[in-house]
């Protein structure tokens, strides 16, 4: 249903039909319209028994097309039995829905009693048609006999369906039998609940009574009112999911803060870390040791090598971003010496090349050099392997001052040739 | 014009024999009455679409009684000419 069949599908149904091949029928069916529309452009009116007529017009789409009245007839064969009826003054669209939905309460449990009443049949051997097909066929074998007394009392069920017509939102009752059964459910049957939705579509018993889908509206309609509960009570409930929400952000909030103080304190003094040394760690510590440098006579390279090789790079970090003392050429003097022997570093998540340089060397550029240290062994720069173990060059081997414009150039220019090598 | 005239031409410019092109019309007409039927459409290129509409239940007002009418539901066959005949048929 409000399928569009596409073209192919047509010509192989029509070549079933008609014991031809689909190709055939295809471009029988091409020619059959072809001409059609060639006779229309001469404004003949084409008349095609079985399917309607074609009457060229100014209209806008230029042809008007009238449906062949047995085809009508076919196609409406669900609502035959409907008549238009008359409606009071008062009776207004929106209670015609409401009455809709109130009748298919009752309605299935008085299925099971399908006959006994004249009138009240109307209703539950209705209903039973739009239950799945093998109770229909029950139902509608008892109801059979019923057809024939049925429509001596049908002047009577009149009034109750002229009332019952407002009230019902039509409700196809699709059902192979439907025709036959139709003269009980004349009187406007009453509506279906969700299951008759998927009862009309089963088989194709018959060509003309085809199932007709249940209407849309009226599930709509059921929709809306439905809704009206759950909005409610979300309003009620609102006041207190604010407070709750509100309360719950607070402490979330909260818990973020106490987490980032924990990790920068963390950070900023690591416990059991001797590897990754900070620089805000040694903020205290290179200024004391300069001025010591400064007052006394510089530390020999050794001690400072004992201390431990990282800090003096910190020593040459630490100043570069910051004011620059006077003190730097010495970190930086001894730092060649210091490094005489191999340093070795990690490639950690979130702690690569260039966080690397910054650490040995004062500035992030000179990553390029650590590369060219370990090209051998790292490939490309952008896929580091964690827990790599590279070699940290010394810094005079390279020329590398983090002070030095030159040297910061030449860096970068190293660089611009690698990352041209090996893009993202 | 009308089915026979249709069929005949059909049969004349097809080659084929008009009791053929007969039986294949009226498998053409089937098809796209069965198609509706399932309030499916039913989709000609070049030609236009056949489909089968269906229209609820409303409150109409009679124009000759002033009266106010509960309409039943209904399907009705409609075609919508496609673009490529409804430019042919301006021209």
């Amino acid at each position: 249903m409000n399928c569009k069949i596409p073209f192919q599908e047509i010509a192989g149904l029509m070549a079933e039909k008609a014991g031809v091949t689909r190709e055939e029928a295809e471009a029988f069916a091409k020619a059959f319209f072809d001409i059609i529309a060639s006779r229309l452009k001469e404004g003949e009116t084409i008349r095609i028994k079985g399917l309607g007529n074609f009457v060229p017009s100014d209209s806008e789409n230029g042809v008007d097309f009238v449906a062949d009245p047995e085809l009508a007839e076919t196609l409406n064969a669900p609502f035959a039995l409907f008549e238009p009826e008359e409606v009071a003054d008062d009776v207004t669209e929106e209670a015609l829905a409401e009455a809709v939905s109130e009748p298919a309460a009752p309605a299935p449990e008085t299925r099971p009693e399908p006959q006994k009443p004249v009138e009240q049949p109307q209703a539950p051997e209705a209903v039973a048609e739009a239950e799945p097909e093998p109770e229909t066929k029950a139902v509608k074998e008892t109801a059979a006999p019923e057809t024939e007394p049925q429509p001596a009392s049908k002047p009577e069920p009149k009034p109750e369906p002229a009332e019952a017509a407002p009230k019902a939102e039509p409700k196809p009752e699709p059902k192979p039998e439907p025709a036959e059964a139709a003269p009980k459910a004349e009187p406007k049957p009453e509506p279906k609940p969700e299951p008759a939705k998927a009862a009309p579509r089963p088989a194709h018993p018959a060509p003309q009574t085809k199932p007709v889908p249940v209407q849309p509206v009226f599930h709509s309609i059921e929709e809306d009112e439905e809704e009206h509960i759950p909005t409610d009570s979300d309003d009620s409930r609102g006041g207190l999911g604010f407070g709750w929400g509100f309360a719950l952000g607070i402490i979330v909030g909260l818990a973020l803060g106490a987490c980032g103080v924990y990790f920068a304190l963390d950070y900023l003094y690591p416990t059991g870390r001797t590897a990754a040394v900070t620089i805000e760690e040694t903020v205290e510590d290179p200024i004391e040791e300069l001025l010591a440098d400064t007052v006394a006579k510089p530390l020999p390279a050794d001690t400072l090598a004992a201390i431990a090789p990282e800090p003096k790079p910190e020593e040459q970090a630490k100043p570069a971003p910051e004011a620059r003392i006077a003190e730097e050429p010495k970190p930086a003097a001894q730092a060649p010496a210091a490094e005489s022997k191999p340093v070795y570093d990690t490639v950690k998540a979130g702690y690569l090349l260039q966080a690397m340089a910054r650490k040995h060397y004062g500035a992030k550029v000179f990553w390029v050099y650590i590369y060219e240290e370990n090209k051998a062994k790292i490939g490309n720069p952008n896929k580091l392997q964690p827990n790599m173990k590279v070699v940290i060059p010394p810094a005079s081997k390279y020329g590398i001052d983090a002070s030095s414009k030159a040297s910061l150039g030449k860096a970068e220019q190293m660089e611009r040739q690698i990352i041209n090598k090996y893009p993202r | 014009m009308d089915n026979k005239q249709l069929t005949a031409r059909l049969a004349h410019q097809m080659g084929i024999d008009p009791e053929k092109a007969r039986k294949l019309a009226a498998a053409l007409i089937d098809t796209v009455r069965d198609t509706c039927a399932d309030l499916d459409s039913a989709a000609i290129p070049g030609f236009g679409t056949f489909q089968s509409v269906k229209t609820d239940e409303h409150i109409a007002v009679d124009p000759a009684t002033n009266k106010r009418m509960l309409m039943p539901p209904s399907i009705t066959l409609h075609f919508a000419p496609s673009v490529v005949l409804r430019k042919k048929l301006k021209k």
